[in-house]
């Protein structure tokens, strides 16, 4: 058998699970006397298989809850009466309040509210919390949308993945509509498009026509000297940080501020590596644009 | 079996006179430690009484501590316990630890059937000498000897690499207990492989938790002679060289040669033109071995050893004194051979 001293990083980058999801696995098999903990390393101390079957009522009971859960979420009944019943009090009543008690009495929204609802559902940002020599790499980053269930999503993988035709002019027009709207005083000195592994020219297309409705140039430099492969299907950040790393490269020197183009944002690991190298070239300030955020990394 | 009474009496601030005297009257009492200190120590008075007691008090943290050790996979084998290796317990007697801490197989450190040989020498060695060093642990890996080392840069490790390298075994010595303290842990790094297939034991008779001294370092020496039938000396310095305060800096090859004669073992050195090899076969400590082939080389060491060691009792070096089991009130044997069994 073959067995070495490895970090979490390692581990991760091994097996494709989350941290998070590792830590826990690790901290069970320490218990079982399986691996022991070397500084912030871990190493295998016995070669017996761990036991599972411990698991199995934890496994049950958590099936059982989210049954629970959803018989709560599909209830046309009172839900407090139903929460009360769960409990183990057979003498609650229905309380009047909750939505199925009340079906038709939502309370009135305002309309300044219900448009700030929609400008944070329609224009989400992308965490982009990189750092390079202490200050950020991007100034801010948007999307159009989510990528799961809306229009924007559904477009985008429409023509990704099945008819591969440019992207429609509606994508592009709200695109720039963002641009003005959140960045409208910024002075920028060109376009860039993400190479992308599966999109082949689309984000290229769409990049440039972004360009010439917004009046600004395309700058045809960033290239990918080595084949990746898809960021989705890598499930952690340290995967796909490694997935990218050293594969993004610049034609020509740049200066001035930037704007990053791409298709789908995910993890944010793309933008991240891409900004890097653009900064290494000697762009000033840079800006993300995406049609499409995800909401978690396994959306796509 | 639980080794905590032993690891309270190992690390007690007791006399090792003291530690023989509360084991005999124990064993002579009670039957066995563990059974006298439940009795709560029949028949023990005085200064010896209380000093016991105070040591005993310390049971809850060496409790913790065992469990720290066994979260880390070390094991504790405490004199008494069948593992621990019967050649090391033979040669030093009364003086052998009481406990011994060990990270990975620890039937490693004594095999019932084959020998064992300690590779010592100098950690800064020539060139020279290193290749040796490699060469003699290849050799004796794949001959099945057990290479016994004190994990030192140098000599001691180039013969670990040589050997594992080989497929041999290969016992570590550390001069630092073994709860992966900064010394431990670049050694369990890199020799993981090793030490999961059990082929590399570390260990140490030191506190878990203590941290490399000079002292330790020469004290470890005992117990690398202690688990070897024969020491192999591949390039040492002179006895005592001059430091640039004047402090004189002593040569821990030179210690381990001394205590491997105090047991009776034999010591090989062999023939590199280092002054500390020539001074050893002057002055009569080591066999001068010749530098022909290096199969060669090594046969001849084998062929001494096996003529040394045959005919013994395994585990036992001819010369030593003791005959196994028949020592009791023979001149020269301070303690009986049984106390710890």
């Amino acid at each position: 058998m073959q067995t070495e001293v490895l970090s979490i990083r390692d581990l991760s980058l091994k097996t494709g699970l989350s941290q998070t999801a590792l830590r826990n696995i690790l901290a069970d098999l320490e218990d079982q006397g399986i691996v022991a903990k070397v500084a912030t390393d871990y190493r295998a101390i016995s070669s017996e298989m761990p036991d599972l079957s411990r698991y199995e009522p934890i496994r049950e009971q958590n099936r059982r809850d989210l049954e629970e859960m959803v018989r709560y979420v599909e209830t046309s009944l009172c839900r407090m009466e139903h929460i009360c019943h769960y409990l183990g009090d057979p003498t609650a009543s229905s309380c009047g309040v909750c939505d199925n008690c009340t079906p038709r009495n939502w309370p009135p929204v305002s309309e300044d509210v219900l448009a700030s609802a929609r400008a944070f559902v329609s224009h989400p940002r992308i965490h982009l919390k990189s750092k390079l020599k202490g200050t950020k790499v991007y100034q801010d980053a948007r999307a159009l949308s989510y990528y799961n269930g809306t229009r924007v999503g559904e477009t985008i993988s429409h023509h990704k993945y099945e008819t591969r035709q440019p992207f429609p002019e509606w994508l592009v027009d709200e695109g720039a509509q963002v641009v003005k709207k959140y960045w409208g005083d910024v002075a920028f000195a060109g376009v860039v498009a993400v190479p992308s592994t599966k999109s082949g020219d689309l984000v290229r297309d769409l990049a440039e026509r972004l360009a010439s409705k917004l009046g600004l140039s395309f700058l045809d430099v960033l290239v990918k000297i080595r084949h990746t492969r898809p960021q989705k299907e890598l499930t952690n950040r340290a995967q796909k940080r490694q997935n990218l790393q050293k594969a993004f490269a610049v034609k020509a020197p740049l200066r001035g501020t930037l704007l990053v183009v791409d298709d789908v944002a995910d993890s944010g690991v793309t933008f991240e590596e891409v900004g890097k190298v653009l900064k290494g070239a000697g762009a000033e300030h840079l800006y993300a644009l995406a049609l499409a955020k995800t909401r978690h990394s396994d959306d796509l | 079996m639980n080794p905590l009474y032993w690891m309270l009496l190992a690390h007690s601030p007791l006399k090792p006179q003291e530690r023989l005297e509360v084991i005999k009257h124990a064993k002579k009492t009670s039957g066995s430690l563990e059974a006298f200190v439940e009795q709560d120590l029949p028949n023990l008075e005085g200064e010896l009484a209380l000093k016991l007691r105070d040591a005993l008090a310390q049971a809850s943290t060496i409790a913790l501590l065992l469990e720290e050790l066994r979260s880390q996979g070390i094991q504790v084998l405490a004199v008494t316990d069948p593992s621990y290796p019967r050649l090391l317990k033979d040669s030093l007697k009364g003086k052998t630890p009481l406990v011994l801490y060990v990270l990975g197989e620890p039937k490693v450190l004594g095999l019932a059937s084959g020998l064992s040989l300690a590779i010592i020498g100098s950690r800064q060695a020539s060139a020279e000498a290193l290749k040796w060093a490699r060469r003699a642990g290849a050799h004796f890996g794949l001959e099945g000897y057990t290479v016994v080392t004190g994990m030192a840069r140098g000599i001691d490790l180039e013969a670990v690499e040589g050997a594992l390298e080989a497929g041999g075994r290969v016992v570590g010595v550390l001069p630092y207990g073994l709860l992966m303290s900064k010394e431990v842990r670049p050694l369990v790094k890199r020799y993981q492989e090793y030490i999961f297939g059990g082929r590399l034991t570390l260990v140490s008779d030191l506190f878990p938790k203590a941290q490399w001294k000079a002292a330790w370092a020469m004290a470890r020496n005992r117990i690398v002679v202690g688990l070897a039938h024969g020491i192999l000396v591949v390039e040492s310095g002179l006895k005592e060289t001059g430091g640039k305060n004047g402090k004189k800096r002593l040569s821990g090859t030179w210690n381990a040669v001394e205590r491997a004669k105090e047991l009776g073992k034999p010591v090989f050195v062999l023939n590199l033109p280092a002054p500390g090899n020539r001074s050893l076969v002057e002055e009569g400590l080591g066999l001068a071995v010749a530098l022909k082939e290096p199969w060669e080389t090594f046969a001849f060491i084998e062929d001494e050893l096996y003529a040394r060691t045959q005919g013994s009792h395994a585990g036992e070096v001819p010369g030593s004194g003791v005959e196994g089991g028949k020592g009791e009130g023979q001149k020269g044997s301070v303690v009986q051979p049984k106390l710890f069994d």
